[in-house]
């Protein structure tokens, strides 16, 4: 694999008004932005300008690969993403271990694999298209567990299997793995973390929700929103102290379930933490 | 062995209420008729439906949010109709395959609603101001094939309309949309309204990511005159005195708003 830069800690960014006003607050602390890649499928060449704008290394994030679908690679889909990512000249792209649907027929969703031998094979050959035409390192990332594992592997070892049969790294989402507790209530953020090949960690995704309406949001799975934050705190100081993980790159998202988005100094403040908690720096209390 | 028909029933599952109720009560009947292989049946019969249930109605959920802001004007109409969630759930109960994305759902929509309006006997405005939203979407969403104006703006260099940009007769007055200042109240505020031909101009919006503008054509000399390969001068020479005052600020305000460009 080739040896990904250190970007340091980004921000995720919808390619809105909202946020164009919100970077005008944030963006001396910013090392990196990330991109979703369906933001720019009918409007390829606003990254390049997109890049000129936010004068920083943009990271690019597809959905829509469907990596386990049983079926041929839409070479039109990966061209559109190529071109998408060389105007952005992405160091690296990210893309979900998951099917969207078949031929003709989307589920709507990111959908776990069924994991099995099989669909190891039909995943790791789509990897090896993407590599083939797209030249730039992919990361892969677990989606939620929306039911339990079935097949050959739990979903950590089959993540490990993936990432082994095809030199890849992961991106790892705090969020999905909430989520996964939503709909399947025995999943366990440190279980499966302590399942996962850590090392090959190289982007953490985190949300960062509104932290005012957090405390006054009750959640009928964490007790209340704050109580999640707290838990995608607590899973990233696991990840770094106790697993001693070290990312390349680790992106707050921004968009999660509450109303408003994180006021501009909340974020500053837990944007600063995080970089002295992965890259190298006394760590700071919060 | 084969994932492709088990991959398609779930995927199924997610799109059709049917499916999703007929996997609790005659499974082995949902498994055949998506033929099934054995090894796929064995796998399929480890499945928590329940969980994978909860997961479809909030996919479900956060594809009728995005229809939602697409039309956008429309569903503030439908709401205060009380009709919003009935229109919803009727469209993705008719709409369970093909593929999701976002232009090729929300056309799906529109032609869904088109005949929901029909069938149901509702005001025919409704297709208007359903079409009204769909173009503001979909211009929000369109490839940008102009640059920013940068230099000052040369009254002897000719001007154009900037791409993508489309205009369009409604025989609604839509304008109150534009004010977001359409007072509807019931069914009968909206049975009231008269026809009154609006030509429309919508466009891409360069200043602002992912959106798009709109005016109201009043004076179409005006706005033909803008496409002709004309320069500012030209535009200008061909018209009395008092247009000429009065629209000469109009186009700096449309060159500085990026509605016009300039030709070298």
């Amino acid at each position: 694999v080739k040896k990904l830069p250190e970007l340091g800690v980004g921000l995720l960014i919808h390619y809105s008004e909202k946020y164009k006003n919100y970077l005008e607050h944030v963006n001396n602390h910013v090392d990196f932005y990330e991109l979703l890649l369906i933001h720019f499928s009918e409007n390829p060449n606003a990254l390049k300008r997109v890049k000129k704008e936010l004068k920083k290394p943009l990271l690019l994030h597809s959905a829509a690969a469907s990596l386990a679908t049983d079926g041929p690679v839409n070479e039109t889909m990966v061209n559109s993403m190529k071109e998408r990512i060389d105007n952005a000249d992405a160091p690296w792209y990210s893309e979900h271990l998951c099917f969207t649907g078949v031929s003709g027929l989307q589920a709507g969703t990111l959908v776990l694999p069924i994991m099995t031998e099989e669909s190891l094979n039909i995943i790791c050959d789509k990897i090896s298209i993407l590599n083939k035409k797209i030249q730039r390192p992919l990361l892969i990332e677990n989606v939620v567990n929306m039911y339990n594992d079935v097949g050959d592997f739990t979903h950590a070892e089959f993540i490990n299997e993936v990432l082994k049969r095809t030199d890849s790294k992961l991106l790892l989402s705090v969020e999905n793995m909430s989520m996964s507790k939503r709909f399947y209530p025995e999943f366990d953020h440190y279980k499966f973390i302590d399942e996962l090949e850590t090392s090959k960690i190289a982007q953490i995704h985190c949300p960062l929700g509104n932290l005012e309406e957090q405390k006054i949001t009750p959640d009928s799975t964490y007790g209340s929103l704050e109580k999640k934050q707290q838990l995608h705190f607590d899973v990233l100081n696991y990840l770094a102290k106790e697993k001693k993980v070290k990312p390349n790159a680790l992106v707050w998202e921004l968009e999660t379930e509450t109303n408003s988005i994180a006021e501009p100094k909340d974020f500053i403040n837990y944007l600063e933490w995080s970089k002295d908690l992965f890259f190298n720096k006394e760590v700071i209390k919060l | 062995m084969t994932l492709v028909n088990l991959q398609t029933m779930i995927s199924s599952f997610f799109r059709d209420e049917n499916v999703r109720n007929d996997v609790q009560i005659k499974q082995d009947r949902v498994f055949e008729r998506f033929c099934l292989t054995s090894d796929e049946i064995k796998l399929a019969r480890k499945i928590d439906f329940l969980s994978l249930g909860k997961g479809a109605l909030n996919t479900t959920k956060e594809r009728l949010g995005k229809r939602r802001a697409d039309y956008q004007e429309l569903f503030i109409i439908l709401e205060t109709l009380e009709r919003d969630d009935e229109v919803l759930s009727s469209f993705v109960n008719k709409e369970v395959s093909g593929t999701l994305g976002r232009k090729l759902d929300s056309e799906r929509f529109f032609e869904f609603f088109k005949y929901y309006v029909l069938d149901e006997d509702l005001p025919e405005v409704l297709i208007e101001i359903a079409e009204y939203s769909s173009i503001m979407s979909n211009l929000s969403y369109a490839n940008e094939v102009d640059i920013l104006n940068k230099e000052s703006l040369n009254l002897n260099k000719p001007i154009y309309l900037k791409e993508p940009f489309e205009l369009k007769t409604f025989s609604y007055d839509l304008g109150p949309l534009i004010e977001s200042d359409f007072k509807i109240n019931n069914i009968k505020d909206l049975e009231a309204l008269q026809k009154s031909e609006t030509k429309i101009f919508f466009q891409k919006e360069y200043l602002v990511p992912l959106s798009s503008k709109v005016f109201i054509i009043d004076d179409l000399e005006f706005f033909e005159l803008l496409n002709q390969n004309l320069t500012i001068s030209e535009l200008l020479g061909n018209v009395n005195d008092e247009k000429r005052q009065e629209w000469m600020p109009l186009l700096e305000e449309l060159y500085k708003s990026n509605v016009i460009g300039m030709k070298e």
